[in-house]
């Protein structure tokens, strides 16, 4: 009976020990936050901004990683399970965070906006892309202007100069499209591209302010389309490497790298493999960046893709805009900045005008101030529909890219696809 | 037909087939049904107000409505039929090739097996990189070293040659653990049998087909369900290879359910895909076992 007691005793103990620490532990609030972004050096400096946060506020941050490709499933899936984290990092800040809004799972941060100003971040495109029913639901962070990356030293040979428009672009590719070794055979060309995500097209789209629908959804799919699309096939069939039809974003940096190409459309963020695996590029100044040429001008359009931070609908909603708030700082975004991937540029327009940012990224000035630039003088304005993501999974950019120029089809069947898909999509919404 | 068993016996052979049955429920037909309930609403992750209304065969209609549905399906039936196939058939040469004892066997061994430890993620990314017009290896040796072709070629971007190219990786993936069965199945064989055939002035071929073949029907139709379905649901490989691409030349069923499922965020066609990928499926089964006879799996 002695020994049931003590038993007993000591069990009872143990619980009340247990509960006394739980109860410690619910003390430390925490917040878990889903990033993207698996490059080191954004790591690195997000985790000590983390702890920064942590010892301002008392709150932990948990991070948890996923592929971009995943995560509108993974919100998904979360959503059903009832496990949403409370911040989210949206890869496609603008599509991204419309559509967890439309989930119910993004909560409305126009109160971060108001606090902060819109003049807070560089271009009211961010804002304006991230709000859809008059409430925006992703706070813009970090930006991916589209540029035109060219072989400086190969055009100081020829005695050429960056091009402005379609038609200088044209020109320059094709004259850099040639045999070099006399072999009778081509063996670099002007442009490299990545058809397998379809950027190139869209920096085409882009660029000629060729929107495909109007604020009602109504499809607006004519003459500038069909410019575009002519455009591209023109450059694609005279200019470009013939091995980009099957090429990811990666492989054509990688492709690059190797000389195959003279210039490719990509974002800022080629600046971290470059420098990476050709550093001397830099050292050398064999590579410059500028602007995506335009068709005509006026039209200057620059596809910004950016990161939003999304706070997740729920308890601990005032915790994540709190963290959402700490983040944008302009202290703690400057440091962040400083240190982070290159060519992950901030949409914020405050760290531009802090003087440690630049000074710490004085290799690649040239770089940041040409995407600051060309984000600045952008006036690409598409308007926010509610069904693009489902449009773009059935007529993605990379679907049009090959259906000129893989499949052949004529500049009419491409729009009459595009036009048919497009009613046909926002008939299923409504 | 008189019963062996008496009742006791048939309630305690009952109890031992019941956890089994209702695991195979829990796991199996319940997300069945689950997916032909899902099919018949209109499931749009970006409006949840709407989830699981019931709209009917509205998500059928539109699928048969659909082109891409038809030419998604023809592309699956192609991919499976061949890659099946060929994967069966190089795996019975490969395996009649190191079916007898020679030095270093068990090293030949592993390195058939290798492909099949290797995961999918890597063998695309081996592929993708031997089709490269490139650095590839695939065009090095048949332009500069065989020279069959007059120059390098994007194996992966062209309409003609991403399908076969696709196919190819397929089977170099599953080709391994097909060969290891049909070894395994022909050390099986009774020597006698072969013997009394090779002395009855059989042929090889003969022996083969007269002898070898039928003797190992079991473990033949087993792989052939296995491939089926394997090849008609896989997805890795030809997404990381071509995704889809180029065009839709390598747009096969699976590709489709993704894309409309999860890019698409419409659940509810997604699964009306999904549905004729299991039916499908199903079928091939019941033409196997058709084919191959009630005795092969009993």
């Amino acid at each position: 009976m002695k020994k049931g007691c003590l038993y007993l005793t000591i069990v009872l103990s143990l619980v009340l020990c247990l509960a006394v620490f739980s109860t410690v532990e619910a003390k430390v609030q925490t917040i878990e936050f889903w990033d993207v972004n698996t490059r080191a050096p954004h790591v690195e400096a997000f985790d000590k901004l983390m702890k920064e946060f942590e010892e301002e506020t008392g709150i932990k941050v948990i991070k948890n990683i996923f592929s971009t490709k995943d995560l509108m499933t993974q919100v998904a899936t979360a959503k059903a399970g009832g496990t949403l984290p409370d911040v989210i990092l949206a890869d496609f800040g603008d599509t991204q965070s419309v559509s967890m809004g439309l989930m119910g799972v993004a909560a409305p941060v126009d109160d971060i906006i108001a606090e902060m100003g819109e003049d807070y971040w560089v271009h009211p495109i961010f804002l304006k892309r991230a709000r859809y029913d008059g409430k925006c639901y992703g706070v813009p962070w970090i930006t991916f202007p589209h540029v035109l990356v060219y072989r400086k030293d190969w055009f100081d040979e020829k005695g050429l100069s960056a091009p402005q428009t379609w038609d200088e672009w044209y020109q320059v590719a094709k004259e850099l499209t040639e045999d070099t070794d006399g072999d009778g055979k081509i063996d670099r060309w002007g442009m490299v591209c990545g058809f397998k995500e379809g950027f190139p097209f869209m920096d085409l789209v882009c660029s000629n302010g060729d929107y495909w629908w109007d604020e009602d959804g109504n499809a607006t799919i004519g003459k500038r389309t069909e410019e575009t699309l002519n455009f591209f096939r023109k450059l694609a069939n005279d200019t470009m490497y013939p091995g980009s039809v099957s090429y990811t974003h990666e492989d054509t940096r990688l492709a690059f790298t190797e000389g195959i190409g003279a210039m490719i459309a990509t974002s800022t963020s080629y600046l971290f493999p470059f420098d990476r695996d050709v550093p001397e590029w830099f050292d050398e100044g064999k590579i410059a960046a500028t602007g995506i040429p335009v068709n005509v001008k006026g039209r200057e359009g620059t596809f910004i893709g950016y990161n939003s931070l999304v706070a997740v609908k729920g308890p601990k909603e005032e915790a994540a805009k709190e963290f959402i708030k700490f983040v944008i700082r302009k202290d703690v975004a400057a440091q962040y900045f400083s240190k982070n991937v290159d060519g992950h540029v901030p949409a914020l327009s405050p760290v531009w005008e802090d003087s440690g940012f630049w000074k710490a990224r004085a290799r690649y000035e040239s770089t940041y101030r040409a995407a600051l630039e060309s984000v600045k003088a952008s006036k690409w304005d598409e308007p926010v529909v509610p069904w693009s993501g489902i449009f773009f999974s059935r007529c993605g950019y990379d679907k049009v890219m090959d259906n000129i120029y893989v499949n052949k089809w004529s500049t009419k069947r491409v729009l009459n696809w595009l036009e048919d898909n497009l009613n046909e999509v926002s008939e299923e919404w409504d | 037909m008189k019963n062996l068993y008496s009742k006791s016996e048939t309630k305690i052979g009952y109890s031992f087939f019941l956890p089994a049955f209702i695991v195979l429920c829990i796991f199996l037909l319940w997300p069945c049904l689950q997916l032909l309930i899902l099919s018949f609403t209109k499931t749009n992750m970006l409006r949840p107000d709407q989830a699981g209304k019931f709209i009917g065969l509205r998500n059928y209609i539109n699928l048969y409505k659909n082109a891409e549905f038809w030419t998604a399906g023809y592309r699956s039936l192609v991919f499976t039929a061949i890659a099946t196939v060929v994967s069966i058939v190089l795996s019975y040469l490969i395996a009649s090739l190191v079916n007898f004892d020679f030095r270093g066997k068990s090293l030949v061994y592993a390195g058939l097996f290798l492909p099949w430890v290797i995961s999918d993620v890597i063998t695309a990314f081996i592929f993708r990189w031997s089709y490269d017009m490139t650095y590839g290896i695939v065009n090095y040796l048949l332009s500069e070293t065989l020279h069959i072709l007059s120059g390098p070629i994007p194996w992966l971007g062209r309409m003609d040659t991403a399908m076969p190219a696709v196919i190819i990786a397929n089977v170099w993936r599953l080709m391994p653990f097909s060969t290891m069965v049909i070894i395994a199945a022909l050390k099986q064989v009774p020597a006698g049998l072969l013997e009394a055939a090779r002395m009855d002035g059989a042929s090889n071929f003969r022996v083969h087909t007269k002898v070898i073949i039928p003797s190992i029907k079991a473990p033949l139709a087993v792989l052939y369900i296995l491939r089926i379905g394997a090849l008609f649901r896989s997805f890795d490989i030809i997404w990381l290879l071509t995704k889809g691409g180029p065009g839709n030349a390598t747009n096969v069923l699976p590709i489709y359910y993704y894309r409309t499922a999860f890019e698409g965020m419409s659940l509810g066609s997604g699964a009306a895909i999904a549905v004729h990928i299991l039916l499908f499926v199903i079928v091939c089964y019941y033409i196997i076992f058709r084919l191959f006879g009630k005795e092969a799996f009993s």
